[in-house]
């Protein structure tokens, strides 16, 4: 650990140590691509040269259009060397959605393969990978500049933006500094002590928070990330396989994800002597779940992670250290170090010990607000409320927490309808939004089945079911489509003649 | 025995997903319409409640599931075989 002490200001500097002290370990891995640590500081370099020629500014969105990929990293890399920032984006997302991205983003460039005649990317600079990648460069001029680029950078730059679902039908974009992602790849490898032996199974794409984890937490340490293809993820017991032949030893993946492998007692039938770590996050890990994990693989080190993608990607955490019954949840735990975790009640004041309040975090993982959104931003990253002393950034989840007899954190809920389904974050409001602009439906509400894991959508209207949800695919992913559509001839309204919602639940939510 | 036809298998999944246009070799994972969720949760519990099987986790392997006519073939491996186990005599003299 002492040799990344000083003060690192750079994601680069991660793959530049890494590169010096372990040139030959293998960085990433997918089923068609590998680099070594010394291979990737070439193609980053001469990426980022590429990038900085073609876009003179700096501080400037890049979108990243690939599929799941080494490719995939090595641009994000890039791009940070080119001195701007990367925004990962589903390659399947709709495009009505990309679109309201692309307006609110306005970005300097999109980087892709064979992307320049694609339509969507036609206002703006479309630069294909393998064509920067083949440009020939002078060494000398390419290191000058280079270096030039990250004089003028600092910390404080962003490094990504992250858009997640919005209430309102806009998706909103996370900026990320390179001091947040530096500071939480630093706690994370620390905490659970990987190195350069650590070999990650990457799950979760790159356009959610969580595989922040892996793509820094591996350069920070020299250690490999391997890609795991998403297919398998449909087939437990080969799933397993693939992490054995590939000799993954951490995995930090959706609940959803390690409920497959226990439910279809995939732990049965392959041994995995070489997993160490097994992290999870971004929904509610069920407890019988885990309890089969834990007793297939007793030596692992398991923890809860806990925290949205504003906040960088994690700030609360729990390390399992004793036993729970099936019926028991999974406590979210206690801050990171550095950072701080409180929560609120409806009177302002601190919550106590069996009391729920709404969460907040403080530190340096949270980042800088929404891109192109000072309202949003307003709404959600705001003063300390218990505090007006001095200006004191915090943000505000609207999650609801409660704090336990041992200090710990639990989970209650949500103050709005945002939901977590597979472990995406989806606002259901933006679901309405998508169907609401489809003509033939007069009126549309989501609700969500926690128990199935569905989002049903029950509409008034004269639309049948399979054109509703082809207009739906333009504008929404596939993780947010609902899977239960219901008509009804007329829709249920409160006093206040907005859709009641909590008629709706009742009558088609868990039993319906 | 139960017999399972190719159009059984497509309907079921146009119910479940009414997106995709289902043909015997469309693949399922790539078309993006069908997911380790669809799978779990709805096409294998469907599969397993219509026809009386159940599937074991070393089953489920891409070979099985990647279309609707591997889906097909699958399901009649199975049916024969719990057919075999009921009547033992009856299948030795098919």
């Amino acid at each position: 650990m002492e040799k990344w002490n000083g003060a690192i200001r750079n994601v680069l500097e991660y793959i530049e140590c890494s590169a010096k002290a372990y040139p030959s370990n293998l960085a990433f891995r997918d089923d068609e691509t590998q680099v070594t640590y010394a291979e990737l500081l070439r193609q980053v370099r001469k990426l980022g040269y590429q990038i900085a020629e073609k876009v003179s500014e700096t501080r400037k969105p890049i979108v990243v259009f690939m599929e799941k990929s080494v490719e995939c990293l090595v641009s994000f890399f890039g791009i940070a060397a080119s001195g701007n920032f990367y925004v990962c984006m589903d390659v399947q997302m709709a495009p009505e959605r990309i679109h309201k991205i692309l307006d609110s983003l306005q970005p300097a460039a999109v980087l892709g393969k064979s992307i320049q005649n694609e339509k969507l990317f036609s206002d703006y600079l479309a630069l294909d990978y393998e064509e920067l990648l083949a440009a020939e460069a002078e060494d000398g001029i390419q290191r000058k500049r280079l270096q030039e680029i990250r004089n003028n950078m600092i910390d404080a730059d962003p490094l990504y933006i992250l858009y997640t679902s919005g209430s309102t039908g806009i998706p909103k974009g996370s900026v990320i500094t390179h001091r947040s992602v530096i500071d939480y790849a630093e706690w994370v490898s620390r905490t659970f002590q990987f190195d350069e032996t650590t070999v990650f199974g990457s799950q979760t794409p790159f356009y959610f928070s969580m595989s922040v984890l892996d793509i820094f937490t591996t350069v920070r340490n020299g250690a490999a990330l391997q890609i795991i293809p998403k297919k398998l993820f449909s087939f437990p017991v080969k799933l397993l396989e693939y992490m054995k032949e590939t000799h993954v030893s951490a995995i930090y993946w959706v609940p959803s994800a390690l409920s497959i492998v226990a439910d279809w007692r995939a732990l049965d039938y392959v041994a995995l002597p070489e997993l160490r770590t097994v992290l999870f996050a971004g929904e509610v890990m069920p407890t019988r779940q885990l309890n089969l994990w834990r007793s297939h693989l007793p030596e692992v080190k398991y923890a809860n992670l806990f925290g949205p993608t504003e906040i960088t990607d994690i700030g609360l955490y729990y390390i399992l250290d004793r036993e729970f019954s099936d019926e028991e949840p999974i406590p979210i735990g206690v801050p990171c170090e550095n950072m701080d975790a409180f929560a609120v009640t409806k009177e302002g004041r601190l919550i106590r010990e069996g009391e729920t309040g709404e969460l907040y975090f403080r530190g340096s993982f949270v980042g800088r607000g929404y891109y192109n959104s000072p309202e949003k931003t307003r709404e959600a990253f705001v003063q300390n409320p218990l505090h007006n002393s001095y200006p004191d950034p915090t943000y505000r989840t609207g999650d609801l927490v409660k704090l336990n007899e041992r200090g710990e954190y639990l989970y209650q809920g949500r103050k709005d309808f945002q939901i977590k389904h597979m472990g995406y974050r989806i606002e259901l409001g933006e679901i309405e939004h998508a169907a609401g602009s489809f003509q033939k439906l007069e009126r549309a509400a989501c609700i969500y089945r926690k128990e199935k894991d569905q989002i049903v959508l029950i509409y008034q209207g004269t639309a049948g079911k399979e054109e509703i949800l082809t207009h739906l695919k333009d504008f929404l992913p596939a993780y947010m489509m609902p899977e239960e559509l219901i008509s009804v001839p007329a829709m249920p309204l409160n006093a206040n003649g907005k859709i009641d919602r909590k008629l709706l639940q009742e009558q088609y939510g868990e039993n319906g | 025995m139960k017999q399972v036809h190719l159009e059984d298998i497509t309907r079921l999944l146009k119910e479940i997903q009414p997106l995709g246009n289902y043909e015997a070799d469309t693949p399922l994972y790539e078309s993006g319409y069908v997911d380790s969720l669809t799978i779990f949760g709805r096409v294998l519990p469907e599969l397993e409640k219509t026809y009386g099987i159940q599937v074991e986790p070393p089953e489920l392997i891409p070979e099985h599931f990647e279309t609707p006519a591997a889906i097909l073939k699958y399901l009649e491996c199975k049916l024969s075989q719990s057919n075999a186990e009921r009547n033992p005599k009856a299948a030795a003299a098919e």
